[in-house]
């Protein structure tokens, strides 16, 4: 072990009165020894947590606390500099996490620390929000606006702001790894804008339903159902709109467009159409218009609007109707799409919202009058009355025609030797019966 | 539909009587005034208008007087003597376009629709930026049935002023029965709501079009507030009603159709009432005991 020569001091220097010696330089030497030690081992943390951040297309902590700190800076300087009245146009808006499901986590804007995120929870410029393995979460904008994050994903919330004189909006989100769709409407205010930002490209959306999956290597594929999207690599631009997808390479050149199956139009169920059951359940029977080009079609059934954990899950339905099992009482919603000779998923028809509900009561049925005729073309019988709104009604075995408030009345001729009975027959739509017998007598 | 339209109506009354109460002075025309307005928010139109009436033979020939005259005049269904007060508010105030506005709704509803749509046209050259001329254009023009030419009139008023409720709420209750255009309404009620947060109508529009969309959740928290701030309103009673039921809560659902069914006086109304009241009887739900 080799010592370092002696220092060259002052005696002002010393201030304890004691005198140099080599124990003194041992003890520093070793506290030296720590000190490299501890800054080797944080290089060695620094590098490999960039490599590894890199390999999942994240940003390192060390790189986020430079961010931050960074970002305050330019804060100060932002608020020293700028012009009291253009500082005063910008209105900051939010974003609401409006579903979570799984491992669900947000990062402030100001903060570090990784919080679970909730139903509700506000979201403001900055702030980030990541998805676990099946873990899900929904990001809606105050201006209707929708980001649907799916799990393995990272996005930031970008600019949030509102021009207070224009009224114009501006919104921006960055994603990181990232597999999200999004729902953006037309804005109220012409100049509204909202962009993605992608590692390779920036999207500039007016109005547009769209799914953009940003994988590790880079590599993202912009798919829009409808509307239009300008995508910016830097170094081209492309217009993609109803139904393309595209892929832009991590070297940010973006592939020639190709098409996407449109969404099939669910014929049956229809939206908010309600199934009595008299056994506690009802199969629903789903129908739709084929799609040309469709090699089978993708339908979900799911108690929730999300999708979340559908009950109901088929890809490979290669026929326009499909039955599904029974199920229970509740509210469900049935969604369809369409799949192309590739396997590639078109768009979703908007989500059908239906009901099941119990129904094990039998229709009521009220006779207001029951009168046998004896006519020279034989007997008659003028029948009517009142019975459940919705039922069937049958006399003697012939149907008679009831109207949307549940009043009956018909005038059966041409009965031979009428029974001395005649039974009246309600069916509600649940398929529950109720039966009267009345007695014939002229 | 065509109630949450006379949002457009409402506006210009709102805002004129909203001006009312920002005085604080207690003179007996003030009181008088505060006192019509208090009858007017409580529905009690001849009331409102005694009060008014009073206020002016006291001896203020204050144009706003003469349009909330005007205005419980309208409520009451009188025509006539509505076109009278608000043609006096102009007389006193040339500029007064609240009076001007409210002059096309009594005029257009008194039957004289080419002298309503006149007296628009003029306003509309005059004040050319005045967002609540074209939102009673659009207005006229749905209840003419062209559509498309309602949607262009609201845009424009939304274009002039993008805070406009009024507008807002309209061009967003139109596009919610989806006959004019592919486009959604969520940005316009979304809007409208942080603009006017306490608005009954356009708490019951978003939360009806979140229904249809099978947002129940958020549909019940909507049309629940609305049902909340007033619950004399039978179109949001029907909306909660119809909402109580896809929640599950049938006996509560129960409970406000039959009240439905007490109150309404539209056939339309009655019929739906009646088709989920028996829904839900047939179906073995009571109401409950209170």
């Amino acid at each position: 072990m080799r010592y370092p020569p002696e220092p060259r001091r002052t005696a002002s220097a010393r201030t304890d009165g004691k005198r140099f010696g080599w124990r003194l330089i041992r003890i520093s030497y070793f506290a030296m020894k720590i000190w490299g030690a501890i800054l080797l081992t944080l290089a060695v943390a620094v590098i490999g947590s960039s490599y590894y951040a890199r390999s999942q297309g994240t940003e390192s902590v060390f790189v986020r606390v430079i961010t931050l700190l960074r970002r305050s800076v330019d804060q100060r300087i932002a608020l020293i500099t700028a012009p009291p009245d253009e500082a005063g146009l910008i209105e900051q808006r939010f974003a609401t996490l409006t579903f979570v499901s799984g491992r669900v986590e947000i990062q402030r804007s100001t903060d570090l620390a990784w919080k679970a995120g909730q139903d509700g929870t506000r979201l403001a410029s900055g702030d980030r929000v990541r998805t676990f393995a099946s873990a899900r979460a929904e990001v809606g904008f105050d201006d209707g606006n929708v980001l649907r994050i799916k799990p393995d994903s990272l996005i930031v919330i970008g600019d949030l702001t509102e021009n207070v004189r224009t009224k114009v909006r501006t919104s921006s989100v960055r994603l990181l790894v990232s597999n999200i769709e999004a729902d953006i409407k037309k804005a109220v205010v012409r100049g509204s804008q909202f962009r993605l930002e992608m590692p390779t490209a920036t999207a500039e959306i007016d109005k547009a339903r769209m799914s953009v999956e940003i994988r590790p290597d880079k590599q993202s594929q912009v798919s829009v159902f409808s509307g239009q999207v300008d995508l910016d690599t830097g170094s081209q631009r492309v217009q993609v709109t109803d139904r393309k997808t595209v892929t832009i390479s991590a070297l940010k050149q973006i592939t020639s467009p190709e098409n996407l199956l449109p969404a099939p139009r669910l014929s049956a169920p229809r939206p908010l159409e309600t199934f009595p059951s008299a056994t506690g359940g009802a199969a629903l029977s789903c129908t739709w218009d084929p799609v040309p080009g469709a090699r089978a079609y993708r339908l979900e059934i799911a108690a929730d609007r999300f999708f979340d954990k559908p009950i109901v899950s088929r890809d490979d339905l290669r026929t326009t109707t499909f039955a599904t099992p029974s199920l229970g009482p509740g509210v469900y919603h049935v969604r369809l799409a369409a799949l192309d000779a590739q396997g590639r998923m078109g768009d979703f028809a908007e989500p059908v919202p239906v009901r099941v509900v119990v129904d094990r009561e039998p229709p009521f049925i009220e006779i207001q009058k029951f009168v046998v005729l004896q006519t020279g073309r034989g007997r008659e019988i003028l029948v009517n009355g009142r019975t459940e709104p919705g039922a069937t009604v049958s006399v003697g075995g012939r149907a008679v025609a009831v109207d949307e408030t549940g009043y009956f009345s018909a005038v059966l001729k041409g009965l031979g030797a009428a029974p001395a009975e005649m039974e009246i027959l309600s069916r509600d739509r649940a398929g529950n019966l109720k039966s009267l017998l009345q007695k014939v007598s002229s | 539909m065509i109630a949450r339209l006379l949002l457009v109506a409402l506006a210009a009354l709102t805002a004129s009587l909203g001006s009312c109460r920002r005085e604080a002075s207690v003179a007996p025309v003030e009181k008088l005034e505060l006192a019509g307005n208090a009858a007017y928010d409580a529905g009690e139109f001849e009331q409102a208008e005694s009060a008014y009436r009073k206020a002016l033979e006291v001896g203020a020939q204050r144009p706003r007087l003469q349009n909330n005259l005007g205005n419980a005049l309208a409520r009451q269904g009188r025509s006539g003597a509505a076109q009278a007060a608000y043609r006096a508010a102009i007389a006193l105030d040339p500029e007064y376009l609240f009076a001007m506005n409210n002059l096309v709704l009594a005029l257009y509803h008194g039957g004289e629709r080419d002298s309503a749509r006149q007296f628009l046209a003029k306003a509309q050259m005059n004040w050319p930026r005045v967002s609540f001329f074209y939102s009673t254009d659009g207005y006229l023009r749905y209840l003419e049935g062209d559509r498309p030419a309602a949607l262009a009139a609201f845009q424009e008023a939304i274009r002039i002023n993008p805070d406009s409720p009024a507008a807002l709420n309209n061009i967003g209750a139109l596009l919610l029965e989806n006959s004019v255009a592919d486009t959604d309404p969520l940005p316009y009620l979304m809007r409208a709501i942080q603009k006017s947060p306490e608005n009954v109508l356009l708490r019951d529009t978003l939360g009806w079009y979140y229904f249809k969309k099978g947002m129940f959740a958020e549909a019940t928290i909507e049309i629940g507030k609305a049902f909340l701030y007033d619950p004399k309103n039978l179109e949001v009673r029907v909306h909660f009603a119809t909402v109580l039921e896809w929640i599950g809560k049938e006996r509560e659902a129960l409970e406000q159709w039959t009240k439905v069914l007490e109150q309404a006086d539209d056939e339309r109304v009655k019929r739906l009432a009646h088709e989920h009241y028996w829904d839900l009887k047939g179906r073995g739900v009571t109401a409950s005991a209170n």
